[in-house]
């Protein structure tokens, strides 16, 4: 009886915690700007070409407006959006290369649909290898 | 060493690479799931059922993800999110047989704070750096502890069954 009261007070002290966590991401989260944002895009391809593209956009978050412009494609992974494609160009698996995201050539903390974006951004979008 | 020392040692070897391959090749499995993994689940059972053994099946499955995946920041992480997960379940167990919702709940807040334990390198960034990666990885902790929740809910008491059986059967 002991043990089982002890058991469903590790759970409810779970939910506890886990609550609370939910609030600190929550009033923590990055917050988006609202309203028609200009936006660069530069593509470094493997051959070391690059291009840029740029959006005029309202879209709050950089996977967002990439996948709706057609620039990327990509798969949802564990860790949310994962590019594989951009502008046309695979990253190979058998090549080690993957699509590196960077801003302002620092690289980004979170996928790209969890990057908030704001008018004047400049991203880099790299093939690179690993 | 005598031949059934040398027979002993070679079957713990044996069993270990084929445990850690499998923790392996059913994590790959799930990969597409987003943060619903079996390895919290395994590792758990492994250190039920085989004790301190553990920690060879972890080091092995450790140096596989790194084979696999790259050996990057988060595959440093690993080198003590694991074992420490392990050292926690041969602390809990002491003092007999715990009920599955135990299990379950103790697998569920190792989820929750993996994100805490990957954050830990990203400290030589400085605090800020690691705060904003464990706060901006909230959301698949919160996933990572229910899923983890309800895996070990179901799956700790067949799984461990079955492995004893196992174990019992190769005469360790």
């Amino acid at each position: 009886m002991k043990g089982n009261r002890k058991t469903l007070f590790a759970v409810a002290a779970l939910a506890v915690v886990a609550a609370l966590m939910l609030g600190i991401w929550y009033f923590t989260r990055p917050q988006a700007q609202e309203g028609a944002k200009t936006v660069v895009v530069e593509v470094v391809h493997a051959d070391e070409s690059a291009k840029e593209f740029t959006y005029h956009t309202d879209a709050e978050y950089l996977g967002e407006l990439l996948l709706a412009e057609k620039l990327v494609e990509g798969e949802e992974g564990a860790f949310g959006l994962f590019i594989t494609t951009v502008d046309g160009e695979t990253a190979q698996d058998s090549l080690r290369q993957w699509w590196c995201i960077t801003k302002d050539g620092k690289q980004t903390e979170t996928g790209a649909d969890t990057v908030p974006i704001a008018d004047g951004d400049h991203f880099e979008l790299t093939m690179s290898t690993y | 060493m005598d031949r059934n020392g040398l027979r002993t040692a070679s079957r713990r070897v044996v069993l270990c690479a084929l445990l850690a391959a499998m923790m392996t090749v059913l994590q790959l499995a799930m990969a597409p799931l987003p943060n619903i993994e079996p390895v919290t689940l395994l590792v758990l059972v492994y250190t039920l059922v085989f004790g301190r053994d553990v920690f060879y099946i972890i080091f092995t499955f450790v140096l596989l993800e790194g084979l696999v995946h790259g050996f990057h920041l988060w595959w440093v992480s690993y080198l003590y999110i694991w074992p420490l997960w392990a050292g926690l379940v041969l602390l809990l167990r002491r003092g007999g047989e715990k009920p599955p919702l135990l299990w379950a709940a103790a697998s569920g807040t190792f989820g929750l704070s993996f994100g805490a334990l990957c954050a830990l390198p990203y400290l030589a960034g400085g605090p800020w750096a690691a705060l904003s990666y464990w706060v901006a990885g909230i959301p698949f902790d919160l996933v990572h502890c229910g899923g983890n929740f309800f895996l070990t809910l179901t799956l700790e008491g067949p799984l461990y069954r079955l492995l004893a059986g196992a174990r019992g059967k190769l005469g360790r």
